[in-house]
């Protein structure tokens, strides 16, 4: 009787989407400058809806990562009600549908507005996940960071498909 | 005179076969030994397949756990001798039968040490193994055993690119290479297909998983474009074990994340409804 080999090899489970995100993310935030009045205190964003996946990266960033020796915060919110005033406010796609009141409770503020859903940068965002060759690419629609007094450095334009 | 130095020497032979009959596997040894440089007995299969037959029963009696038996190769090598004087002897079908046995107990120590720590002995008594078993049996098709020993072995290097990433390349090199011998013999072998699939879609996640999040944007994009060639490497592997078994959980979710990590959601969606589906009969089987 002969002995058996045993071969076996697992996949991981791994959300690499929300990873790449992340990086995105911090880049933003690294070339997009706030009004002073948001250069103190922590950097806080806030997650529109329930999406774990990007929650748990962002929280994993905050804990290694600053923007000019500010730290951030990530928060999961529950409505567009509760909003407030944060550098950003990220809405998944699956929250996508309450964008429009998102933008009312954000009117006259400075929150840099990410959405990740095809059209959303002439709809309010400042910046628009999109996917192109199975990439993740960011639309940037600079009059919607513009109205919001938030300036933005060319390397982020430059690599950006810019929205009108 | 010459007569009574040939019959001592005949004497050898003789007594340590007696000696191997009573078990006195030292004195057959000595004896068995000592005929080595004796023209008288060199050229013939007799001695050659006695010797054998000695250093078996050594073998069995004090190193069967030695995976490197010094004894266990002297036995073969007398018993490839014997084969080799005479092919059709009166030794030649026994000899064949004891390098059968010893082959499985070589290929039983393949199996043993076929871990991480002792992989490379296991290479050696695979490869030890097949030579035997050609000797006795040259017609012996290894197509089986060797897709068995090379999806293990890949097994075995993808454990090590966990424990010593730094050769990680080389691991990988040395699986995809094994996981397309498996192919080239079976091109509809699942395992094979399935495991090469997974090893290009967990590069390309490692990939990300070793990003910084402070990578910048060119690099980032660079690094897009690493990870999409390695999950589209892995997607033909992944769907052709979907087509062996569309019902293989592992498959299912494999081919949801590459989809996923892909950006194709309505593709990764459809294998999760699958999954679910599955999940779904599975619990209504056990729970009826």
């Amino acid at each position: 009787m002969l002995t058996a080999f045993h071969p076996g090899v697992s996949s991981q489970k791994f959300d690499t989407n929300a990873k790449i995100k992340a990086v995105f993310i911090y880049n933003f935030m690294k070339y997009i400058e706030w009004p002073k009045e948001y250069n103190s205190g922590e950097i806080t964003i806030n997650i529109l809806g329930d999406n774990q996946a990007i929650y748990d990266e962002l929280t994993k960033m905050s804990r290694v990562k600053k923007i000019s020796n500010q730290s951030f915060s990530v928060y999961k919110i529950d409505s567009p009600g509760n909003v407030g005033n944060p550098h950003i406010l990220y809405i998944p796609e699956d929250s996508t549908d309450q964008l429009s009141q998102a933008l009312e409770n954000l009117d006259g503020k400075s929150t840099l507005i990410i959405t990740e859903a095809p059209g959303l940068a002439r709809k309010g965002a400042a910046i628009n996940f999109i996917v192109q060759g199975n990439r993740q690419k960011y639309e940037l629609n600079k009059s919607n960071l513009e109205s919001r007094d938030l300036k933005v450095a060319s390397v982020l334009e430059q690599l950006a498909v810019l929205v009108n | 005179m010459i007569l009574a130095i040939s019959t001592q020497a005949q004497n050898k032979l003789t007594n340590a076969v007696r000696f191997l009959k009573e078990g006195e596997l030292d004195k057959a040894k000595e004896l068995i030994d000592s005929t080595n440089d004796d023209s008288l007995f060199t050229d013939k299969a007799s001695t050659y397949y006695y010797k054998g037959y000695v250093y078996k029963e050594l073998f069995k009696e004090r190193e069967a756990e030695n995976v490197q038996s010094p004894y266990r190769v002297v036995a073969v090598e007398s018993f490839k001798t014997s084969l080799e004087l005479e092919p059709d002897g009166t030794y030649s079908e026994s000899s064949r039968m004891n390098l059968k046995y010893l082959a499985e107990t070589v290929y039983n120590h393949a199996a043993a040490t076929l871990n991480p720590e002792h992989y490379k002995k296991a290479i050696t008594n695979y490869n030890f193994y097949k030579e035997i078993t050609s000797t006795a049996y040259p017609n012996t098709n290894f197509q089986e055993k060797d897709i068995q020993f090379n999806l293990a072995l890949a097994t075995i290097y993808n454990n090590l690119v966990q424990a010593d990433s730094v050769n990680a390349e080389e691991y990988y090199t040395k699986i995809i290479s094994l996981y397309n011998e498996v192919l080239a013999i079976d091109s509809n072998n699942i395992s094979a297909n399935y495991n090469m699939g997974i090893l290009f879609y967990n590069q390309g996640v490692d990939i990300v998983n070793a990003m910084d999040y402070g990578l910048d944007l060119e690099q980032l994009n660079e690094l897009q474009d690493r990870i999409v060639v390695l999950f589209k490497k892995s997607l033909p592997f992944m769907l052709k074990a979907y087509e062996l078994n569309p019902q293989r959980r592992e498959t299912l979710t494999g081919l949801q994340g590459i989809y996923f990590s892909l950006n194709e959601l309505d593709k990764s969606e459809r294998y999760k409804n699958e999954l679910d589906q599955l999940d779904q009969e599975q619990s209504g089987t056990e729970g009826g």
